[in-house]
């Protein structure tokens, strides 16, 4: 049964990509003559030598007013979806249906020709986006009044700076009034008020379009998106409507097991660090290392274990010094246990140093990572207080 | 209300028809005129913008040309023959034809070179750079007739009939450089080669043209390569209308025009079919 408010509709879609130039480039020449030739065989599904899947095997559907968020690391394929859907290259297999028009915020002023001035410009990018003159004359005041440059709106565009020319870029595609609309990691380069400015426009557009965002910013994703796909080396490791979940395995994805070693000592290691989370305690979390003494003859009389708990931007949240007890035989395995009084989701560190009556010993930053996914929402709300006066 | 919005599938497994594919390339090239017109405005600005003598050079660069074959021929440095009409009008008249076959062959695939940025990020009418290639041409050589013009007043020629025949003789000039070029596009946008070659190609292609002397008759060797070059009829024709001279090898430039349209509805199709696989591999 057809639905008629969805707009865009994916099957399937995989494609391939070459590692080496020159041989993508004979491999083009051959799907070039295979594709005029209609006695050639189609093999499309085979890996030819050097080839990758960029794309594996994406399925979504996108109905009016959805905004579908394209999240991972980057080169995970999220760029060369946006490219198959936006029509420029054809997926190798699989199937797309897009109704109604579509519009890309993709390198927002990318054909500016710099000697031309702003206003020939947004009649030029007007024309390659797909207006037509009438359009571009009655919109080209709104245009120039968006994009706030009306002073130097005469001069040439190679004088701009890159924050006018997305400027520039954005006025244009965003009144383009798309039916589709996808978004590729525009808005790094306005300032914060333009960005804000974006955001309100795209708002604006949402109701009325169904919007495929790309975007590192997770509180961005989570703002606008209530569809996420998150993309890994070309595979969909999740797709679906639990946004908070999907970021949260987007976050899993960067933890490591490197640690930053800040203070290293010649006979005490700190080493084997992990940390495991109490199943029926969802706040309490035991952190387990090795003490390792390299000399077997190094004493410590004081010994205090300083833990802080920081999030992903590195703000400390949490820190507690904690007397050890230790009998210092050559390896010595220390169980602590943390409890934390509340987490809201999202991904965290643990900074660990030892030291003895206040002289640093030892200290491994983000010694263990973990991303909290059940707790609190990251804006609780409360009571404010209000009296009439 | 959605009902009627247009409905685009991208499919690897597409089922090609010749004549659809055909008719929607034309229908593209007819939607996109804007665009077309549009880009061509911007490169001929931009050309002219940062330069002082701006639309002098157009008449500049021709005029040296003609000027240079002018003085061989006349100091006996190189034995051209005779020609019917005055030399300097000759000469010129044949650039002028020569300048617009290599400006159609090279425009289409350097319009798209030029954009191959845009190709990967903007889904736009890609037939609009044909159009517009050949707008530009146009544009060139609309500056070109008006120095013709001013060369007439100085060198009068005699009034002939076959000057009628002047508009169909540019358009077979425009149609078959831009059936051409648009044939070697997909190809010389993949192999850098073929780019390469082109130029050079050209030049030594201009020798066995009758760009710079009379079709010979098609006597010896190179009388006959340059008779049954297809190029020919093309150029000969092109300057005896301009120059009110009798037309010449008349079924063999009906054939070559019947030739060049069906190469350019066949360059057309390859071309809308291969732009994805191109945009695939060049667009960075």
């Amino acid at each position: 049964m057809e639905d008629k408010d969805v707009l865009v509709r994916v099957e399937g879609v995989s494609k391939k990509f070459c590692k080496n130039l020159k041989r993508s480039l004979v491999y083009g020449l051959k799907d070039a003559f295979g594709a005029i030739n209609p006695l050639a065989k189609k093999n499309t599904s085979t890996l030819r030598k050097q080839e990758f899947w960029a794309v594996k095997d994406i399925s979504f559907e996108l109905r009016r007013g959805e905004c579908l968020g394209l999240i991972g690391h980057n080169g995970a394929g999220k760029s060369t979806m946006l490219k198959i859907l936006n029509g420029l290259i054809n997926p190798d297999e699989g199937k797309i249906t897009i109704r109604g028009k579509v519009g890309a915020l993709i390198e927002l002023g990318a054909g500016f020709t710099p000697i031309l001035s702003g206003r020939e410009n947004i009649y030029n990018n007007g024309a390659i986006l797909g207006f037509t003159r009438a359009e571009i004359d009655a919109k080209i005041a709104e245009i120039i009044a968006f994009s706030e440059i009306e002073a130097f709106i005469d001069s040439p565009v190679q004088n701009y700076s890159s924050g006018m020319r997305v400027r520039l870029g954005f006025a244009i595609a965003a009144h383009l009034e798309p039916d589709v609309l996808i978004i590729d990691e525009v808005l790094a380069v306005g300032d914060l008020g333009f960005v804000l400015k974006c955001f309100q426009q795209i708002d604006k557009l949402l109701p009325h379009t169904a919007v495929i965002f790309v975007s590192h910013s997770m509180p961005m994703v989570s703002r606008i998106c209530n569809h996420i796909i998150l993309m890994d080396h070309g595979v969909a490791e999740y797709n679906g409507r639990d946004v908070s979940k999907g970021i949260g395995l987007y976050y899993d994805k960067f933890k490591v097991n490197d640690s930053n070693v800040v203070l290293a000592h010649e006979k005490l290691v700190l080493t084997d660090f992990s940390l495991a989370q109490i199943s029926n305690a969802s706040f309490s979390h035991e952190l387990t290392f090795s003490l390792r003494n390299e000399v077997n003859d190094f004493v410590i009389t004081d010994p205090e274990l300083y833990v802080e708990l920081k999030d992903k931007e590195q703000r400390p949240i949490a820190g507690k010094v904690l007397s050890l007890d230790l009998k210092m035989t050559r390896v010595e395995e220390m169980v602590v246990r943390l409890s934390f009084d509340k987490l809201t989701k999202g991904k965290y560190s643990l900074d660990v140093l030892l030291s003895d009556g206040g002289t640093p010993l030892v200290r491994h930053n983000d010694a263990v990572q973990f991303t909290q996914h059940d707790g609190e929402q990251m804006w609780v709300p409360y009571e404010i207080d209000m009296k009439q006066l | 209300m959605s009902d009627s919005l247009p409905t685009r599938i991208y499919s690897s497994k597409k089922e090609l028809s010749f004549w659809r594919v055909l008719r929607e390339g034309l229908g593209a090239l007819r939607k996109s005129n804007f665009l077309a017109l549009q880009l061509a405005k911007r490169d001929i600005k931009a050309q002219y913008r940062q330069s002082f003598l701006g639309l002098l050079w157009s008449l500049i660069l021709p005029l040296s040309t003609a000027l240079v074959w002018v003085l061989l021929r006349s100091s006996n440095t190189v034995n051209l023959g005779e020609v019917n009409v005055n030399y300097v009008l000759f000469v010129f008249v044949g650039t002028l034809s020569w300048s617009i076959l290599t400006e159609s062959i090279l425009g289409p695939m350097n319009m798209v070179l030029s954009m191959h940025t845009t190709l990967s990020k903007i889904n736009f009418p890609k037939e609009a750079l044909i159009t517009s290639s050949v707008y530009k041409t146009g544009f060139n050589t609309l500056v070109k007739l008006i120095i013709l013009l001013v060369l007439m007043l100085i060198y009068p020629v005699e009034m002939g009939g076959s000057m009628l025949f002047f508009p169909v003789s540019l358009f077979a000039l425009f149609l078959v450089g831009t059936a051409i070029g648009l044939f070697i596009t997909p190809l010389g946008l993949l192999i850098g080669d073929v780019g390469k070659i082109l130029t050079p190609l050209m030049q030594v292609l201009m020798y066995v043209s009758p760009v710079v002397f009379m079709t010979p008759k098609p006597e010896g060797f190179f009388g006959k390569l340059v008779y049954y070059n297809p190029l020919t009829p093309l150029i000969s024709n092109f300057r005896n209308a301009l120059l009110g001279l009798p037309l010449e090898q008349m079924s063999y430039y009906l054939m070559t025009g019947i030739a060049a349209i069906i190469v350019f509805c066949l360059a057309l199709v390859v071309f809308r079919i291969t732009i994805p696989i191109i945009t695939e591999r060049i667009g960075g």
